[in-house]
């Protein structure tokens, strides 16, 4: 790959993952919902997305597919963990998570098991020339939306309760809101946003498999949304640039230096010591929430 | 009735690494109160300290102690460098259980680094025996009979000890516990390290029964949480339980899935739907006990 | 309006409260005292729905509201507020405000983005409605600060301005003035006595001056059962209050 070619694939990560980052950041970060199952609705947006368009339906459709089934699936395992204390939903979501892996992986008549699925169409493939560039700036009109939508809602009222709900649920109730609903409603959101980063990630690879969707990826959106600042939608952001940089940082050094650590457990390894040294140093992360404020 | 005997054979195999694993797991998510997930790799720990122990030709029976010693190692370790400051910084529970996370990344790739990916097997003589109609290795029986030792061991330290007073009174209130004059801080360290030290000597045979790979304590990670909560968190005699009910639930369970023409791909996933309906349905576990109410 | 009748609540052996019956008028101040556990917390705590009682029923406005969730209680306009003041700690004293008011619709997802002059007139009104009672309760100089950097007494008051701000039929207070200035904490029930007309109150309070001066009914408890109730004269200086509070 040149080293171009390199960059805008770097990019086109960044986007995917700081959608993906924004979902989990208004679940855990706006609301204090410890979804450690994020990557289960990333691979049923890929998944389904990527079948619907392997069926022959068109982009936009399968896109949409991808994230409303996603949104469904975040229903489904609201409607009875929301209930849950924050640390049994942690313990439930990533359970969940490897249930779908395991669905993912024996289900073949579906799936393809575990050599996966191969040939997902790319929308526009052949009307457009350079398409690394043309599926760049899709993915970043995707991140842009998404982003600015947040950015809206989380500032809106409907933000501000997720955010009560975050620092003091019972205080939230006692002022009348419907605590359960709010929630919902954030993570069935999240979780079709996290299918639209699905679908725009299977339609980028135009292959995916179950090995995609270890719990490892739950992990390192977590330390996007950590290292940025929970509750921040810049942070979000930055962090998911942050989190894909080091990346592939580790994997460049592979080629060009003789390091003689893996990259791949190089890359672990400094994600988890910058999830400590965040949460030990720096909790609010690097961009802070912003803090509503009113003028004179 | 050989095959019942198997089953019966396995599910006390099952069940004894089972209970091994879960000790250390239910005492520290009680007196510490968050969820360990770096748990995980104290196991790990240990089964990589008696693979180079027998790589120099030592028994794994002789490497025990030496495994229980550098997982209790790291278990102080982390309390120390990772829990402990975050705690002093105000840190909830939540940064606590993502510190985990971050922890047992940074300890499973540096394991893998060391010892690279590749499935490994200890030298143990391959020796097995008939008993009773069931077939069982050497390592099995001394599974088995680790565990049952353990059972009473924990037992004797609970009731009849000093410590093990002073550990309950810590679990259950440690407020009251450090009022009425018991060393909490001491307790807290020494909890530390026999949960850690028993999960790295499980790790040992849970890897000679099966093999060595750096997810070892991963790939058990979320029966072993199944079995904490079903047993109710803190509570050792219901971790015992839940132990052996899950293991014959699981054993019984692959049985039920080939018979009903399901892939058995997924007996994987027995441990975790039961682990969500622990969650959703009996989230304080057959003992029933709560994790301090919510108090004002 | 708000009536407790045969409550009963135990938590494991201990009996917080038995056989307790109560009535929030309309009208006039309701105070409630008692000594250290004597179950006035978990009273309201009771009626407000955070847990159900064992035995009895809560009624308002002649509706049976037992074992409501505490969100549904509220919403009919019971609005309690925490002996310890549970502030958003991680919020800005405004938006503590702000997070307190009534939805009115505009907290929908979409909201923000289909209905967006009617979201923008709901945060303008709720935005001066919050600014005059933080004025007023003299914390609005501390407007945007974070809730959790305040003062423990700041703290209480902006319990108690948030508590205002969700447009209450009645008021549970547990302790509100705990903390306050006792010039503020007068002129916070001065205000209490001039807004009882139209809301129902029930307080929590240990001051006998500011009980005499402003109770007009008062409740005596003593390990969870009601052992006095009356006016301030008839209540505080007689035989059972004594006992309640310096043995026998
Ligand atoms: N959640 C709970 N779990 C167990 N016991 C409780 C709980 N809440 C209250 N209690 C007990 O019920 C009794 C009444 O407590 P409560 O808090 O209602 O008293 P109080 O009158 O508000 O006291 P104070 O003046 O100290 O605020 C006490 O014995 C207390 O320990
Ligand atoms: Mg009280």
């Amino acid at each position: 790959m040149s080293l171009l070619a390199y960059a805008v694939d770097t990019l086109i990560f960044i986007n995917i993952y700081a959608i993906l980052a924004l979902s989990l950041n208004l679940e855990a970060g706006t609301a204090r919902l410890m979804n450690f199952g994020k990557v289960a609705f990333f691979a049923i947006g890929a998944y389904a997305s990527a079948l619907l368009s392997l069926t022959g339906l068109p982009f936009p459709a399968s896109l949409l597919g991808g994230a409303v089934l996603a949104g469904v699936a975040g229903v489904a395992v609201a409607l009875p963990a929301l209930r849950l204390r924050e640390d049994y939903l942690a313990i439930a979501t990533i359970a969940f998570g490897e249930i779908i892996r395991l669905i993912l992986l024996n289900e073949r008549w579906l799936t393809s098991g575990p050599v996966g699925l191969r040939g997902i169409p790319q929308p526009m493939r052949d009307a457009v020339q350079e398409y690394q560039l043309f599926y760049l700036a899709l993915t970043a009109l995707f991140l842009v939306g998404v982003a600015a939508f947040l950015q809206v809602l989380t500032w809106a009222p409907f933000g501000r309760v997720l955010r009560a709900i975050r620092e003091d649920e019972l205080v939230a109730q006692a002022l009348g809101k419907h605590t359960f609903s709010f929630k919902a409603r954030a993570f069935a959101l999240a979780s079709a946003l996290a299918g639209i980063a699905g679908a725009l990630f299977a339609h980028y690879l135009t292959f995916i498999s179950p090995d995609m969707f270890m719990p490892a990826v739950t992990f390192s959106v977590w330390t996007m949304i950590v290292v940025g600042g929970r509750g921040s939608v810049p942070g979000a952001v930055a962090g998911a640039a942050m989190v894909v940089m080091l990346e592939r940082g580790t994997r460049l050094l592979k080629d060009y230096t003789a390091l003689g650590v893996e990259p791949s457990n190089l890359r672990m390894i400094l994600l988890g010591l910058m999830l400590i040294l965040f949460l030990m140093y720096r909790p609010q992360g690097l961009i802070r929430e912003k803090k509503y404020e009113v003028g004179g | 009735m050989a095959d019942v005997a198997q089953l019966a054979a396995n599910i006390l195999i099952t069940g004894s690494l089972y209970v091994l694993m879960a000790v250390g797991l239910t005492m520290v998510y009680r007196i510490m109160r968050f969820a360990n997930f770096a748990h995980a790799e104290l196991i790990t720990l240990g089964a990589y300290t008696a693979y180079s122990l027998n790589q120099l030709g030592f028994s794994i029976y002789i490497a025990l102690p030496f495994a229980f010693t550098a997982s209790a190692l790291l278990a102080v370790s982390l309390e120390r460098m990772v829990f402990m400051p975050i705690r002093d910084r105000g840190g909830d529970v939540i940064s606590l259980m993502i510190a985990s996370i971050g922890a047992g990344m940074v300890v499973r790739h540096l394991l893998q680094q060391v010892y690279s990916a590749r499935v490994l097997t200890y030298n143990i003589p391959l020796v097995s025996y008939e008993l009773l109609g069931a077939r069982v290795s050497q390592t099995q029986l001394v599974i088995v009979l680790l565990g049952i030792l353990s059972i009473l061991l924990f037992h004797l330290l609970l009731t009849g000890t000093t410590l093990g007073r002073a550990m309950r009174a810590t679990s259950d209130n440690p407020g009251l516990a450090r009022a009425s004059g018991i060393p909490v801080h001491r307790v807290m360290l020494l909890t530390w390290v026999l949960g850690g030290g028993i999960a790295g000597m499980a790790g040992v045979l849970r890897a000679a029964d099966t093999r060595l790979v750096p997810t070892l304590g991963w790939e058990v990670l979320l029966p072993v949480f199944a079995v904490v909560l079903l047993g109710g968190i803190g509570s050792f005699y219901g971790a015992v339980a839940a132990a052996y009910l899950l293991a014959a639930a699981e054993n019984v369970g692959v049985l039920v899935l080939s018979s009903l023409g399901i892939s058995t791909g997924y007996r994987y996933a027995i441990s975790f739907v039961i682990l969500i309906l622990v969650l959703l349905f009996r989230p304080h576990g057959i003992a029933g006990s709560r994790l301090g109410g919510e108090r004002e | 309006m708000l009536a407790g009748r045969g409550l009963g609540k135990s938590f494991g052996g201990v009996e917080a409260l038995r056989d307790v019956n109560i009535e929030v008028r309309r009208g006039r101040i309701t105070a409630l005292i008692g000594p250290n556990g004597s179950g006035k917390s978990t009273l309201i705590n009771v009626i407000s729905g955070v847990y159900p009682p064992d035995r009895g029923r809560v009624e308002f406005e002649g509706r049976d509201i037992t074992s409501m969730p505490p969100h549904a209680v509220a919403e009919l306009g019971i609005i309690r507020t925490f002996q310890v003041p549970r502030v958003f700690r991680g919020m800005s004293v405004i938006e503590n405000m702000l997070a307190a008011a009534k939805g009115e619709g505009a907290d929908g997802v979409l909201s923000p983005f289909f209905a967006r002059s009617r979201v923008k007139g709901y945060e303008l009104s709720c935005l001066r409605r919050a600014r005059e009672i933080l004025d007023f309760l003299e914390i609005g100089h501390m407007r945007n600060e974070y809730a959790g950097s305040l003062s423990g007494g700041q703290q209480k008051l902006l319990a108690l301005a948030r508590a205002l701000m969700a447009e209450p039929r009645v008021l549970l207070l547990d302790e509100p003035v705990a903390g306050v200035a006792p010039a503020l904490a007068r002129k916070i029930f001065e205000k209490i006595l001039e807004l009882r007309n139209t809301i129902g109150f029930l307080i929590v309070e240990h001051n006998m001056d500011v009980l005499m001066d402003f109770a007009d009914h008062v409740y005596v408890l003593h390990r969870g059962e009601v052992v006095a109730e009356g006016t301030p004269k008839e209540v505080l200086g007689s035989k059972q209050v004594l006992e309640v509070y310096f043995g026998e």
